[in-house]
């Protein structure tokens, strides 16, 4: 069909729109809720402060690599390459930290170059218009590829106890700092993407980039601005992860790609853009994170958890998609 | 029209149809004649496109029934209304532009043209070729659509329908045409037209459109509907445009609908309040000079293909230019930029508000504001969320938005309460120079009314308006000076004060001249 019957069913969508937004927000939480009894029920190790205290730990670094790449994908974009980011700048850390004397400084090196990657991304997707899917499917291998040069395939110790403490020790009990960080930069990026002119663009520029640009907005300095988020974020879940393992490995950050696009779109922001938001991510990285750690507390194996991680993306965009089509007819 | 009784192609009979908060059509009975041109007009919401969803099966009625030949129709899906001989023609075209002329004419149909090879291209080639023959279009089938200009393929969407009755073996085809041309300039209209009158007889037409004076010319008998109710259904021929509109708002159309009376000569002495020098495109636009006084209307009019939208976005500084400057006020003149004149005073609204104006999935609030948040809405980086709500809420009162809410997604109000936001949006910066495009199309006549007053409460305060529009009495009627695009060429400048208006025919005449002429 066209848009001609877009008129009266929009204007029948118009009184679900809000019973969609609940369904929206209240799918995760119930399914997080489910997970959580199921999992307590089953396990008895899995309800206890130590158990808690791992999953902050567990949690921190997603939700890091997850944030910046919300906004990208809230863009209406694709960020791909934040594994690699996070391997890269967590191998230059980690590099800097055993090799050298400039001891915390790794850390301004690691997040400033995590910015410079994402800012590759970003020219070269918005002023080379190469599409972001491509650039960032092309640069993961770019990053990963240079990570692995500089570890030359393989881990690099490092000995820095306050690098270490400040990914794995509590300053606030029982809460792991990696945790902690995560949450204050969530925080941080609910307040830019709902109260500052940077979260306005970016939720137009992924509602209608032609509009967006027609109505003043240089859209490729807030394209390439995006990117740099997501490769500050990236790169900060990277350096963490490198505090956690007290090293620079080949699997640093290799989790992170699959485990932060299930968060955002899981959480529900859509890929096509426009809608949803980091607030959203935080539910979908406690259900991945409660998913993983619960299906370990079960004793389900690490290739059949892949499976059904796997599983629950299909199904969360599947349920997007559902939800969505109540309000245009094709 | 005989006395006689006259068969009915199509007997509605008590259809409703409610969504939730708007009861769209109310116990509406309605016969279409076979054979007839029936014009259906009313206001946005009156009902138009829900009773055209109805009967092409899009949607399904919630009580009432359609007959056809004595027997009662169901209509589940428009392959049911085809099999019924229904056929519609879009609103916004169903073309896919990749495809050529004769895949478009029979796709979903393709099972019809078989062969031992599959698909019988040869035998939908030479059935294409007779069905456009006989509409007198003269063009290769093997084109693709994409290279086609918009009255083409509009008219193409026609003979589309009239192919696929003709293939499904309908004898007495009903074709549902929702304004089919809105997207037309005034030549292809015509075409189109021409086209339409030379169904009568052979088909049975339901033809919606805002234009008027285009339903009085071409139907036999006009149906006015309001708030999902039949008003009156009576022969073209008793009706006039003031009649109609009377109809159809329930209240008359003011001999001043331009709002004339409020148009003022700007001071001939005013210095200019937008000034464009030697804007040229190459290829598409030579270089073009005009300037606009404070408080001036100056309309730009052409067909399709003159470059008129072009222009416009050239002075704008949204499309590059190879030579020119344009200035606001006293600024010094240079090459036109975007940003640059935003922030000089400029509002541009552009003419496919679909596409280029607004966020469809994005409130009200979020449209209305997303011109202004780098400079109104927004203080060092921090959305002032406030005042933006506080302005949009003052906007949307001020020009009647319905329904009032800033949360309301903007791609479920009707046409003209889009148009209103799209208005908005640019309006509340009060710019200096507005370059309006198209500001009524597929808006219902009550917000036009609005929208005219609207534009003239901005002369009144001294904002200089280029206004380009394919509708050609509003050009007129606003206008206090016309330019006459051909090719890309400023070929005329005609005055148009209140007391001195140009003919229609005058100005057709005008940019109809050939690029020949234009060079001699």
């Amino acid at each position: 069909m066209s848009k001609t019957a877009a008129a009266p069913t929009a204007a029948a969508g118009r009184s679900q729109t809000n019973w969609l937004g609940i369904a929206n927000t209240a799918l995760p939480l119930i399914a997080l809720v489910a997970l959580v009894v199921y999992f307590a029920a089953r396990s008895s190790s899995f309800l206890t402060i130590d158990n808690l205290t791992v999953m902050s730990g567990q949690a921190g670094p997603l939700l890091l690599a997850a944030l910046g790449a919300t906004f990208v994908v809230t863009m209406g974009s694709i960020d791909l390459s934040v594994g690699s980011v996070a391997l890269l700048c967590g191998a230059v850390a980690a590099s800097v930290l055993a090799e050298s004397s400039l001891g915390l400084w790794a850390i301004p090196i690691g997040l400033g170059l995590g910015i410079l990657l994402g800012v590759a991304n970003g020219v070269v997707y918005a002023y080379g218009r190469v599409p972001s899917f491509i650039t960032t499917l092309g640069s993961l291998s770019i990053f990963a590829g240079i990570g692995l040069l500089i570890l030359d395939g393989s881990p690099l110790p490092f000995i820095n106890p306050d690098f270490s403490e400040l990914a794995i020790g509590q300053i606030i009990p029982k809460v792991q700092n990696s945790g902690l960080w995560a949450l204050i930069a969530w925080a941080v990026f609910v307040f830019v993407g709902f109260r500052t002119k940077f979260g306005l663009y970016i939720y137009a520029i992924g509602g209608d980039e032609r509009v967006a640009e027609l109505s003043g907005i240089r859209i490729n300095r807030y394209k390439v601005a995006a990117f740099a988020l997501s490769g500050l974020t990236a790169a900060a879940a990277g350096l963490l992860s490198a505090g956690q393992l007290g090293s620079g490995g080949p699997t640093l950050g290799s989790s992170f790609l699959l485990d932060s696009l299930a968060a955002i779109v899981v959480g529900g922001t859509a890929l096509s853009g426009g809608t949803g938001g980091v607030h959203r991510t935080l539910l979908g990285v406690l259900l991945i994170t409660i998913l993983a750690n619960g299906l370990n507390q079960i004793g389900v194996d690490e290739f059949t958890q892949e499976i059904i991680k796997g599983g629950v993306i299909i199904l969360a965009v599947a349920i997007t998609m559902v939800t969505r089509r109540g309000l245009v007819i094709k | 029209m005989t006395d006689s009784p006259r068969k009915h192609r199509l007997q509605i009979e008590a259809l409703s149809k409610s969504f939730p908060g708007v009861q769209a059509l109310d116990g509406l009975a309605l016969g279409i004649e076979a054979g007839e041109i029936l014009g259906l007009v009313g206001e946005n919401g009156a009902g138009k496109s829900t009773l055209l969803n109805v009967l092409s099966g899009v949607i399904r009625p919630d009580a009432g029934s359609l007959e056809s030949d004595g027997g009662a129709l169901s209509l589940r899906d428009y392959k049911d209304a085809n099999a019924a001989g229904i056929f519609r023609v879009f609103q916004q075209q169903a073309t896919i532009p990749g495809l050529r002329v004769y895949e478009s004419l029979f796709l979903s149909h393709e099972s019809r043209f078989r062969n031992l090879l599959g698909l019988d291209r040869r035998a939908m080639i030479a059935r294409s070729r007779e069905a456009i023959a006989e509409f007198g279009l003269a063009l290769d089938v093997r084109r693709p659509i994409g290279e086609l200009e918009l009255g083409v393929r509009q008219s193409l969407e026609i003979v589309r329908a009239l192919a696929l009755a003709a293939l499904l073996g309908a004898e007495h085809p009903l074709l549902l045409l929702d304004e089919p041309t809105t997207a037309l300039d005034s030549a292809q209209d015509e075409r189109l037209l021409a086209l339409l009158a030379g169904l009568r007889g052979r088909a049975t037409v339901v033809f919606v459109s805002h234009r008027l004076p285009e339903v009085l010319r071409v139907c036999d008998r006009i149906t006015v509907l309001k708030d999902g109710r039949l008003v009156t259904t009576l022969p073209a021929a008793e009706l006039d445009e003031p009649r109609l509109h009377e109809l159809m708002v329930g209240r008359g159309r003011a001999a001043n609908y331009y709002r004339e009376s409020e148009q003022r000569a700007p001071a001939a002495a005013a210095a200019p309040v937008f000034r464009v020098e030697g804007i040229e495109v190459p290829g598409e636009i030579a270089p073009a000079t005009l300037a606009v006084r404070p408080g001036e209307v100056v309309g730009i009019g052409g067909l399709e293909g003159s470059g008129r939208s072009l222009l416009g976005k050239a002075m704008a500084g949204i499309v590059p230019v190879a030579a020119g400057t344009v200035a606001i006020g006293e600024d010094t003149p240079r090459t036109p930029d975007f940003h640059h004149l935003i922030d000089r005073g400029l509002a541009w609204i552009p003419g496919d508000r679909h596409s280029d104006g607004m966020i469809a999935d994005a409130s009200v609030l979020a449209n209305f504001q997303l011109a202004s948040i780098h400079d109104r809405f927004s203080r060092g980086g921090i959305w002032r969320r406030g005042a933006a709500r506080r302005e949009a809420e003052r906007w949307v009162r001020e020009l009647d938005v319905r329904p009032p809410r800033l949360d309301a997604k903007v791609g479920a109000l009707s046409g003209g309460n889009q148009q209103k936001v799209v208005l908005a949006k640019w309006l509340c910066r009060e710019p200096r120079v507005v370059i309006l495009e198209n500001p009524t199309q597929g808006v219902d006549t009550g917000a036009r009314e609005s929208i005219y007053e609207l534009i003239r409460g901005l002369t009144a305060e001294g904002v200089g308006i280029v206004l380009i529009t394919d509708d050609l009495t509003e050009l007129i009627g606003l206008s206090d000076r016309i330019l006459v695009l051909v090719g890309g060429h400023i070929v005329d400048s005609i005055a148009a004060q209140p007391d001195d208006k140009p003919d229609e025919k005058e100005v057709i005449a005008l940019m109809s001249q050939s690029r020949t002429e234009v060079a001699a």
